[in-house]
């Protein structure tokens, strides 16, 4: 809901000084592209599209036209560089992954909104993952909004918010 | 165990590819059935219009009355039935003792005339056309002449100088003329008979005292009924039959119209053929989805310990049921999709068909578990090999030898084929003709999309990322492609062809072809004639001299031996005078199938002659044969030296025998023409009557009509059937993007989580359809221009016409039509928001 992809019933959400629920779907898309990267357990990424197409598919529909060096580039960044042109049926877990955070870093968002992103990874590439996202996510100076069942990774994070049972309370325990 | 199946089928009832599996193989089995029961019920139309020419199913024809023995077994098989007596004899004009006071005495006339004795019910197949006043439009009509009154020919006013509704003396007994009889569907085609017809009813045959012990006059009994009683019937009679009485049936081979209707009909075959082919496709797309769907679910049972002949059943027998439900759809909309054929061409056929055979119904049964087995099977066999460990690593795909799925495929498609076709020789062309069309249709589609992805890069974002999906969906897109280039392809070639054939039966009876028949010209009207035509700026054929003359030997074997009923030499010219004619030129509409023409360097004192191909197959005539003709009393002789094919549809004067100039000379000779007359100039045919009261005048228009009629029925036909073709090209189409929907939808919602709006995507997918229509349309367009092209040129032999239509067909509609399905296909994932599309896939 924070995204815009789907609105509230009841209630507001604002978003960079707008109101989700009064735009749009349209609108919401071009406000996502604008501001927010999207990192999905489930990776979704585009089976018939190369690691490098998937990367470059934000990139592009902002009418990039250094869509292909950023999107380069940042597999560069994510150690993909030697798939670039590989499908994800033919990537791991883990690397599809990181071309799903190649992407999501590709328009520079001031926001990212990860969820569960290790959800669907052993331990060992999950933890990989988590320090990539970390990373970059310093180099860029993102806001990074992380979902998570797994209880060490929320010390990472500067303010962690537990939903339990439809709430959400602020965890004063895990906050730096 | 019950339960088991039935909770698993009403499950799978679910999956949205079964439901499609339905629909795909319903339209294989009603495509099928609406063709071949159309198909059916029009062959048994036009085989009844075909036994018209005998106006029975069958006829006993005997030159006396038959024996009380053979009536008392006729009467025992209660057929319908109904005789006719025909007789040369002497009919005149002069006025009875009674009635017809007006009717002058001075100027009495005679004219050899055919008379035929109609008993009530003739004709028991086909109808008379009869007018009420001379050269008016003829009607039907349900009825034999009345006691007392006959109906005659035109030609028998003309000649007699009579009127309706005035008297005619027919041996010792005087009728009044109370109609004029424009045709009789046994007349035969030999519409230059040489005595005209006076009609009367069978019950004033005594009167006339004309029919006596010994008298030449033919009897014929007509029969109409089942198959089987009629076939009883001829066992039953053929130990009785006399030297003097046969059996006649029709050989429909031998009819130039069931050639015609052959021909015409064939076609509407192979254009349901298309239309079943992608209903088959469309089969083998949706059972490729099923099976990718059902894999987890049958790993699942086979982890949960079924195997062995349950498992096999779990698969079967909810594809055994879906089948069984497709055929009974598919019956139910064939027979609709029937009567909406019918209605459409209400007004070209008659308002009752006769009932369909049980062809039909086998036949789309057959077609649909041939589409099943071959198309459908191949892909639900990889269930039965469900490997447990599938369950575990998802990504992994069962793979099976795709070889065992195109032989399936092949023998299913030859299989279709033939069905559609009947002949090996068609078959194999057709089966070539696509295996080159799908070759050809791959390397396009796939080069194109290499091209256009390669030429994106520097476009715009929709262009790229249309050229990205069309690469990332090749596959699907090069069977759509196929799919829908193979449709507008055929409905492109089979509206080309079917111009030609229209075209080619409408050149053979034009507007302007000639309706009046002049024969029996003398010599010395001959030249006056023909300046009469002129100054009238008529169109005509020319003057041939005419000799008549039997056929009396071959080789100097006495024809009644050569062709005796042992040796199965049998002609309908034989036992009647031939117009023998002769001529250094060869007539317009024939050609020399063996040997050579006549040549103005042979050798003047051998006789020779050109013999018509049919006559000389059937009486196993070859070039060096000696004929020998009868004439009046001498013999004339003539060795064969070509053999020649003739239009006998065309409507100008055709001749069996063309003699060399100069054989036939000092022999009695008239001359025959054919001429076109407009209903405006049909005044002039009154006065030639008048000027040349040795010559005989035939109105030919109603046969002319008739043979419109029929070509422009079977043209309406066939396109009705196109149609159909098109409407399963679309229902391929809809299989596969309902296949790519999940696909489609997956890409929509990343597009759209990503930052795409609304617009940017509709338009991706827009231009994916219409470059898939593009490109189909396009090789359709290709290879219907170099199959027409090849065809015009070496096989139908006309000139290659650019048809303008194809053009709108393939580059226009195509893309249109694909556009609407695939914008109409979409439309429902544009309203689900993206969240639920992400959940959902």
């Amino acid at each position: 809901m924070l995204a815009g992809l789907d609105i509230p019933t009841t209630g507001s959400i604002e978003l960079f000084h707008h109101k989700l629920e009064e735009l749009s779907e349209d609108e919401r898309a071009a406000l996502r592209n604008q501001y927010v990267g999207f990192v999905f357990q489930a990776f979704h990424l585009l089976p018939g599209f190369t690691a490098l197409e998937n990367v470059m598919l934000p990139l592009e529909i902002n009418d990039d036209t250094q869509a292909k060096e950023k999107a380069i580039s940042l597999l560069d960044r994510v150690g993909m560089t030697h798939r670039n042109n590989h499908f994800p049926t033919t990537l791991s877990g883990g690397e599809q992954q990181r071309v799903a955070i190649a992407r999501a870093f590709s328009t520079t968002p001031p926001l990212l909104l990860a969820d569960e992103p290790t959800g669907n990874l052993d331990s060992n590439t999950g933890s990989k993952i988590i320090d990539l996202l970390f990373e970059l996510n310093q180099e860029q100076g993102t806001a990074l909004v992380l979902v998570t069942h797994d209880e060490s990774l929320t010390k990472r994070c500067d303010t962690c918010y537990r939903l339990d049972r439809g709430k959400l309370h602020q965890d004063k325990s895990q906050n730096l | 165990m019950f339960t088991f199946y039935n909770n698993l089928l009403v499950r799978q009832l679910r999956q949205s590819s079964m439901r499609l599996f339905c629909i795909a193989v319903g339209i294989a089995c009603a495509v099928t059935f609406s063709i071949t029961l159309l198909g059916d019920r029009l062959e048994q139309l036009f085989n009844s219009q075909a036994k018209e020419v005998i106006a029975a199913d069958l006829v006993l024809q005997s030159t006396t009355d038959l024996s009380d023995e053979q009536k008392a077994v006729v009467e025992s098989f209660s057929l319908s039935s109904a005789k006719t007596l025909t007789f040369q004899t002497m009919a005149n004009s002069s006025a009875p003792e009674k009635g017809a006071n007006e009717q002058s005495t001075e100027n009495e006339n005679f004219l050899l005339s055919s008379v035929k004795a109609v008993s009530n019910g003739y004709p028991l197949l086909g109808e008379l056309q009869v007018s009420n006043q001379l050269y008016a439009d003829p009607h039907a009509i349900q009825q034999v002449p009345e006691k007392g009154e006959v109906w005659v020919e035109d030609r028998v006013l003309n000649e007699l100088g009579l009127s309706l509704n005035q008297y005619i003396s027919v041996g010792e007994a005087s009728f009044k003329i109370s109609k004029i009889l424009v045709y009789e569907p046994d007349r035969g085609n030999s519409f230059y008979s040489f005595t005209p017809r006076i009609m009367m009813n069978w019950e004033d045959v005594a009167a006339t005292q004309i029919v006596r012990p010994g008298s030449r006059v033919k009897f014929r009994y007509l029969f109409a009924g089942e198959e089987s009683k009629l076939n009883n019937l001829q066992q039953e009679l053929a130990s009785s039959l006399q030297l003097n009485q046969e059996f006649i049936t029709i050989d429909a081979a031998n009819q130039t119209l069931a050639n015609t209707l052959n021909r015409a009909y064939r076609f509407l075959h192979i254009t349901a053929l298309i239309a079943v082919l992608l209903g088959a496709v469309a089969a083998a797309l949706v059972s490729y989805q099923y099976a990718n769907e059902m894999t987890y679910q049958y790993a699942l049972l086979r982890c949960l310990g079924l195997q062995g002949k349950r498992m096999i059943a779990a698969v079967a027998v909810p594809f055994i049921v879906f089948s069984l439900i497709a055929v009974i759809i598919g019956l139910m909309i064939g027979g609709v999709a029937h009567i909406f054929i019918l209605r459409s061409l209400a007004d070209l056929i008659p308002e009752t068909l006769p009932a369909a055979s049980i062809k039909p119904y086998l036949l789309s049964a057959f077609t649909a578990l041939v589409v099943v087995a071959s198309f459908a099977w191949p892909f639900l066999n990889k269930l039965l090999k469900t490997a447990p460990k599938l369950l575990l690593n998802r990504t992994e795909t069962q793979q099976q030898p795709i070889i065992f799925t195109i032989v399936a495929m092949l023998v299913g498609l030859s299989v279709i084929v033939y069905v559609g076709t009947q002949e090996v020789k068609t078959s194999l062309y057709i089966i070539a003709v696509l295996f080159v069309f799908v070759l050809l249709a791959y390397f396009i589609t796939k080069n194109f999309i290499s091209w256009y992805a390669k030429h994106s890069e520097s476009k715009r974002v929709s262009t790229k990322l249309t050229a990205r999906s069309l690469k990332a969906n090749r596959r699907m897109v090069i069977v759509q492609v196929v799919a829908i280039a193979i449709t507008f392809f055929s409905l492109a070639l089979i509206s080309t062809i079917r111009d030609d054939l229209v075209a080619s039966w409408q050149s053979k009876v034009p507007d302007n072809a000639p309706n009046i028949f002049a024969i029996n010209l003398f010599e010395n009207e001959k030249l006056s004639f023909l300046d009469q035509v002129k100054e009238q700026g008529l169109e005509h054929s020319p003057l041939y001299p005419v000799v008549r003359g039997r056929l009396s030997a071959i080789n100097d074997q006495p024809i009644r031996e050569y062709a005796s009923k042992e040796t199965d030499r049998q002609d309908e010219s034989l036992g009647r005078d031939l117009a023998l004619t002769w001529d250094m030129k060869l007539p317009k509409d024939n050609k020399i199938v063996q040997g050579d023409w006549h040549t103005e360097t042979q050798d003047k004192n051998t006789a020779t002659v050109s013999v018509e191909e049919g006559l000389a197959e059937n009486l196993e005539i070859t070039l060096g044969d000696k004929l020998s003709f009868t004439v009046e009393t001498q013999v004339v002789e003539a060795v064969v030296t070509s053999i020649r094919s003739v239009e006998w549809e065309s409507f100008t004067p055709n001749f069996y025998m063309i003699f060399y100039p100069g054989v036939l000379d000092g022999l009695p000779v008239s001359y025959m023409g054919s001429l076109h007359l407009d209903k405006q100039q049909r005044p002039i045919l009154r006065d030639f009557v008048k000027q040349f009261p040795s010559a005989t005048f035939f109105d030919v228009n109603f046969l002319l009509n008739r043979i419109r009629g029929i070509a422009q029925k079977i043209s309406y036909a066939v396109e009705t059937v196109l149609y159909f073709a098109l409407f399963a090209s679309v229902l391929v189409f809809i299989s596969i993007e309902m296949i790519l929907r999940k696909n489609r939808s997956y890409s929509t919602a990343i597009f759209k989580a990503v930052g795409a709006d609304t617009k940017l995507v509709q338009k991706v997918f827009r231009t994916q359809f219409l470059l898939i229509g593009l490109i189909a349309g396009v090789i359709a367009y290709l290879l219907n221009l170099v199959i027409s092209f090849v065809l015009s040129n070496y096989l139908i032999e006309g000139q290659f016409v650019f048809n303008p239509k194809t053009t709108i067909l393939c580059l226009v509609l195509a893309p249109l039509l694909v556009l609407v399905a695939g914008y109409v296909s979409i439309q429902r994932t544009k309203k689900i928001p993206v969240k639920q599309l992400l959940i959902d896939n």
